[in-house]
């Protein structure tokens, strides 16, 4: 047995209320390593095909890496049927979310290096997992409660040490784009996680673990630690910006460079407002402390409290996503709304990216009369205007009126309400935007990421060739990529040396064709599900059609996407990754990546060339 | 008496991240495995918040586990000035972290999760990993002369002065013990 993993799979089935231990197939752990390539091939082996996002057979994985718990490995990564990634036909493709905080660790420490849920529940349960032991228990008394009263409620059942994944009342709504949270703000958040975590009538995963996880070498993981702290430590002015403003910097910058979000992505930058909502005004007026996820050396989030106004005693977490696409890409201009409105997304357990994204694309909506006041029932959903946010989120926790088409997306609403609106829902396979470096114009890298993600439009898929390896190794070690990205191939092959005994990651080549088989082997399992990648692999049309007008981008070749040139740099992507013209991987590939598993399985759906 | 030489570890407000690296790193420094059980030092979090504290013997001067010990187990070294466990003598029955506790103390004796014998931070001979690993400034190693009164408190006491910073919100917290 090879260090690293603890060797069990904990496996949940929910209609027969049934509980079994299954052996981690080391197999597989060699050939697809951790979290996200295991969780992918659990898919592939065991969910059939076609099966949709809210039916009983969806199976919700949440599982860990060889490096959780250990250095400074953390996340833990959630796969199942997206109710909200989908083809322009509505067949549900790949979820996945991640966050880091301390469950996973958790998890390991209680001897399961995951949990994969199917069936489904009647009542409302949840899972409580200690020390290589789990029972399913009523949730009754948690049920309609909030992210926020969850926790405490759970914690105090259960002891101070307890790690718990939960869901809001949003999950059990099942509004499409629900997230699964922990410790207050940490969340995963994208892709409808919460949605099916509800569907089954899941409410939380409560964990707490007191055994040893495994290691090849102990001695040599110790001296690494070091290493690998002293490492992350060294780039003083990154550790420095990290503990003291978190990930909210990026907003200035985004917006300087043109690469940010601005009314419903119709502009990418502006000027001097955008400095209202960003990290120094939340820094002077609201922030106390720092937190970090678990063995994390440089911890970046920033809690505090809103200390005046409407939502005094409030407090939240800002984030670099959330606060963006709520702040200018809504037109906020009270920074204190901002950080209300994240905070309460998070305590209903609402994806603050796709919920900052319907909201703006309503917004746009109700000002070009597309939807008019008496459609918002009587709600005055104007630009940046606060409470009337407020009353949405509201109603679409509660799927109240214009409140339950807003709680399927943008993609779905946007074909409901029709007149020309999909042509700036701003979404890819049915998932909102992310920001993370995109724009509404060509240069930017991530606009044309979105298009190729596993995923849709999720900002953490990466954005070049090399940056999407990237993730997909930090998915795989449940290392954060801030981290990751500081650490080189030679430390990471150590690490797991140390860890599994295995010699891994050689070279960055070898890494590369690692990654490569994680991102082929997604794209192939959402080719089996009824990906056509021709017809599902566009972007929404306000990117080629509506230039920029403002900011240095503005006049400029690069203020608007040519489609040509989309056109030449989807082929440039598809030759990269081994596919054919049409985007399906070709036989060789396959073969290559040692998926040949996945041929027989695709010949069914799509004509597959030989090279 | 205050000894000039007696150390010990203290935690700065609101400082700690809530990251754990003390727990792991004190675990692999006495016990050489991955879990944080085996640490003397545990990090408890409280809500609203999460408001994250980290518990570990202060070296109180009075020492009413060490008195409390029924065994002998639990002494201090007054020429070391390090808390010591003798596990051979250690019977596992938790009068010394109920001594702390009962004295309104922080509770700072863990036990270990399979032979259940006391586990107290013995300051890792001179140089404690916590403080060495402590990435946000909040774990410090300072002579105790300095704090002649200082005893250990109860994590929901330091919870609740790092609450009152964050005004004006209420000073309750729960769900952390």
């Amino acid at each position: 047995m090879a260090g690293g993993y603890v060797g069990k799979i904990l496996d949940v089935d929910l209609t027969e209320k049934t509980l079994r231990k299954t052996p981690l197939n080391m197999d597989d752990a060699k050939r697809f390593l951790g979290a996200r390539g295991l969780m992918t091939k659990f898919l592939w082996d065991r969910m059939k095909s076609g099966t949709p996002a809210f039916s009983a057979d969806n199976t919700i994985m949440f599982f860990t890496g060889p490096l959780t718990g250990l250095l400074n490995g953390n996340r833990t990564i959630i796969r199942f049927k997206s109710p909200l990634t989908a083809t322009s036909t509505g067949l549900n493709l790949m979820g996945h979310a991640s966050t880091g905080g301390n469950w996973g660790a958790e998890l390991k420490y209680a001897g399961f290096d995951g949990v994969a849920v199917k069936g489904a529940s009647e009542e409302p349960v949840y899972l409580y997992v200690k020390d290589g032991e789990a029972e399913i228990r009523s949730a009754a008394h948690l049920w309609g409660r909030s992210v926020f009263e969850t926790e405490v409620k759970l914690k105090d059942e259960l002891g101070p040490f307890v790690r718990v994944l939960q869901i809001g009342p949003a999950g059990e709504r099942l509004v499409r784009y629900a997230c699964i949270n922990q410790e207050y703000f940490y969340s995963a958040s994208r892709t409808g996680g919460g949605a099916v975590m509800g569907s089954k009538r899941l409410k939380a995963i409560a964990v707490r673990g007191t055994l040893d996880i495994p290691v090849h070498d102990v001695e040599g993981l110790t001296t690494l630690e070091e290493a690998v702290y002293g490492k992350l430590r060294s780039n003083e002015a990154e550790v420095y910006s990290r503990r003291r403003w978190g990930s909210t910097t990026a907003n200035i910058s985004a917006s300087d460079s043109s690469t940010g979000p601005l009314k419903n992505w119709r502009e990418a930058y502006w000027g001097d407002e955008i400095e209202k909502g960003g990290p120094l005004q939340w820094e002077s007026r609201c922030r106390v402390k720092n937190r970090g996820c678990f063995g994390c050396p440089t911890p970046c989030n920033q809690l505090g409290i809103i200390r005046e106004g409407p939502w005094a005693g409030t407090f939240d977490i800002p984030d670099y996503d959330s606060t963006d696409l709520l702040h200018p890409n809504c037109m906020i201009t009270d920074p204190n709304g901002v950080y209300a409105l994240s905070s309460y997304l998070d305590s209903m357990g609402l994806d603050s990216i796709s919920a900052g994204n319907t909201l703006s694309w309503t917004m746009e909506c109700y000002e070009k009369g597309i939807l008019t006041k008496n459609d918002l029932d009587v709600v005055e959903l104007t630009w940046g205007n606060v409470p009337a946010m407020f009353e949405m989120v509201r109603k679409i926790v509660r799927r109240e009126g214009i409140g339950d088409l807003l709680a399927d997306g943008t993609r779905i609403a946007s074909q409901k309400v029709g007149k020309g609106s999909d042509k700036f829902a701003m979404h890819c396979k049915g998932v909102e935007w992310g920001v993370g470096g995109a724009g509404n114009n060509q240069d930017q890298r991530e606009t044309f990421c979105y298009v190729m993600s596993d995923r849709g439009g999720v900002h953490l898929y990466g954005p070049t060739i090399d940056g999407q390896n990237d993730f997909a190794v930090a998915d795989n070690l449940t290392i954060c990529i801030r981290n990751l990205r500081a650490l080189d191939v030679e430390t990471l092959g150590r690490a797991l040396k140390a860890a599994t005994g295995w010699n891994y990651f050689t070279s960055r080549e070898e890494m590369n064709r690692f990654a490569q088989r994680i991102i082929i082997m997604e794209r192939a399992w959402n080719i089996r599900e009824g990906l056509v990648p021709e017809r599902d692999d566009v972007l929404p049309e306000r990117v080629f059609t509506e230039p920029l007008t403002l900011g240095p981008k503005a006049g400029t070749a690069a203020a608007v996407y040519d489609r040509k040139k989309f056109e030449e740099d989807k082929q440039t992507w598809y030759k990269a990754r081994g596919c054919d013209t049409h985007g399906i991987p070709t036989k060789k590939t396959l073969r290559d990546l040692d998926l040949a598993f996945t041929i027989p399985g695709l010949e069914k759906v799509a004509d597959l060339e030989e090279s | 008496m205050n000894n000039p030489m007696q150390i010990f570890v203290d935690h700065s407000l609101p400082g700690c991240s809530g990251c754990r690296i003390c727990e792991k790193m004190c675990a692999l420094r006495h016990e050489r495995k991955y879990n944080p059980s085996y640490s003397r030092v545990k990090v408890y979090q409280f809500y609203p918040g999460p408001i994250d504290v980290p518990i570990v013997c202060q070296y109180c001067e009075d020492r009413p586990c060490v008195s409390a010990c029924p065994t002998g187990a639990l002494t201090y070294n007054t020429s070391t000035f390090q808390m010591l466990v003798d596990e051979a003598v250690c019977t596992g029955c938790q009068l010394c972290n109920l001594a702390c506790t009962d004295n309104k103390r922080g509770g700072c004796i863990t036990f270990h999760p399979k032979k259940g014998t006391a586990q107290v931070c013995d300051l890792c001979g001179g140089d404690p990993q916590c403080v060495r690993f402590c990435p946000s400034d909040t774990l410090h190693f300072l002579p105790i002369s300095r704090f002649s009164k200082r005893l250990a408190k109860p994590a929901k006491l330091i919870a609740s002065r790092i609450a009152d910073q964050f005004y004006p919100v209420q000073k309750e917290v729960g769900g952390g013990l």
